[in-house]
């Protein structure tokens, strides 16, 4: 029996830096998860968020170099991932889905809240427009701040207070129009 | 701060550290309950934002990462100077012989790595049931091929991305009972269509895309309806 090893290269080990494999490791480990998730809200489409993550650690891994504070590793990979989807849109805007399927994802697994309350939100979510719900998830989801949701949308912080106040708004709106589940929304006594 | 402005910066910004909004957060039981209110829906919200991640994403991303790589690394300069002198000094080696030569120690090599695969495949994968409908597109995907007849698809039990020779390849139990497997592995792709057995196995390879399709299954086991299924609904861009 031969040696397979003598004759085939190891790709991973080949002509890269360690520490910048072990950065695109962290990157992946500890970041995959909330990017896919936010790509996802970003395009409400499954087979799009997944080519959104691919492709943001395709460009993250050859622009790795350039990431140099690890506090900014969060931002700056959503800041990729939000440029690829700004990029991808027009071509496939005519694919997403019908805000109607949002509740039915397939192939869920574990831990998937299935219950009348988050398939509402999730319904209210979808029904956002995208500058107000773009914004919203990268605070709730991202646990970004003003100011780094400024850097990664590409606008001012005053117009992102805006939009996240009308994002909330809405949203209150949405939901105590659903006389079903008013019980999401707490009411605004001024 | 009034209560008015208060409630305003609740809506926009909740988790605010300024000075101000927490100073009349103290004093303002109202707003502290109004801002409460705020954050509890934001948990909810968040709960309903935790869409299932496709449990082998992390591995694709790697994959294609890795493909990448390879890709962009076959087209640096001195790789061709390296090609070309060996090709030099092949040609006045005697090239014909040296290349069969090679080539045979590939397949042969590439062979029993694929019968050593099959051997100790761990039994903890399961073969029950049909693969989710686009599992195997998507396997096949990251391999730079689509799979344009879909009814292959009864055919596939299982369908994932696994690694041999310390390198990505899609591997994919198919047939009845998923005793056929089928592994994609990329790298050099041999010339033509080569049929091969041991004692307890008998398979083809095969040459597609940027390497060659493995088509293997215990001894007696009809492979050949497969192999056409697989040619007429697998086209590969790379
Ligand atoms: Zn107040
Ligand atoms: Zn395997």
């Amino acid at each position: 029996m031969f040696n397979g090893k003598k004759f085939t290269v190891d790709p991973v080990s080949v002509g890269m830096g360690r520490s910048k494999r072990e950065k695109f490791e962290l990157l992946l480990e500890g970041l995959m998860d909330d990017l896919y998730r936010y790509a996802y809200w970003v395009c409400r489409d499954r087979v799009q968020a997944e080519e959104l993550v691919q492709e943001t650690y395709l460009r993250a891994w050859k622009a790795i170099g350039s990431l140099r504070d690890a506090d900014s590793a969060k931002s700056w990979l959503f800041t990729i991932c939000r440029r690829e989807y700004a990029r991808q849109f027009e071509r496939k805007r005519l694919q997403m889905q019908d805000v109607e399927d949002i509740g039915e994802l397939p192939g869920a697994k574990v831990a998937f809240d299935t219950s009348t309350e988050a398939f509402v939100l999730r319904r209210a979510l979808a029904t956002l427009s995208d500058d107000y719900r773009d914004p919203l998830v990268l605070q709730v989801l991202g646990g970004f701040s003003c100011e780094e949701i400024a850097g990664v949308l590409g606008i001012s912080s005053s117009a992102v207070m805006t939009r996240l106040f009308r994002a909330r708004k809405q949203m209150r709106e949405l939901l105590t129009d659903d006389e079903s589940d008013s019980r999401c929304v707490t009411e605004v006594r001024a | 701060m009034n209560c008015l402005e208060f409630r305003r910066i609740c809506l926009s910004d909740p988790y605010t550290s300024a000075a101000d909004f927490a100073a009349h957060r103290l004093e303002c039981h109202e707003c502290t309950r109004f801002v409460d209110s705020v954050t509890a829906f934001d948990k909810k919200l968040l709960d309903a934002m935790q869409v299932p991640v496709p449990e082998d994403l992390a591995t694709r991303v790697k994959l294609r990462q890795v493909i990448g790589e390879e890709h962009a690394r076959r087209v640096r300069p001195w790789q061709w100077a390296l090609a070309a002198s060996i090709f030099v000094s092949v040609a006045l080696g005697g090239f014909l012989g040296l290349q069969v030569y090679s080539t045979n120690l590939y397949i042969a090599q590439l062979q029993a790595s694929v019968i050593d695969h099959v051997n100790n495949e761990p039994d903890f994968i399961s073969v029950q049931g049909k693969v989710p409908s686009d599992k195997f597109a998507r396997v096949m995907a990251a391999f730079g091929a689509e799979v344009v007849n879909k009814d292959i698809e009864s055919l596939i039990a299982h369908a994932y991305v696994c690694v041999m020779d310390k390198r990505p390849i899609a591997h994919i139990f198919a047939g009845n009972g998923g005793q056929v497997t089928v592994l994609y592995v990329t790298g050099k792709r041999i010339g033509a269509e080569t049929p091969f057995k041991d004692d307890s196995h008998q398979g083809v390879l095969i040459p597609a895309g940027g390497g060659n399709l493995v088509v293997i299954a215990p001894k007696g086991e009809q492979i050949e309806p497969l192999v056409t299924k697989l040619k007429q609904s697998i086209r590969w861009s790379i």
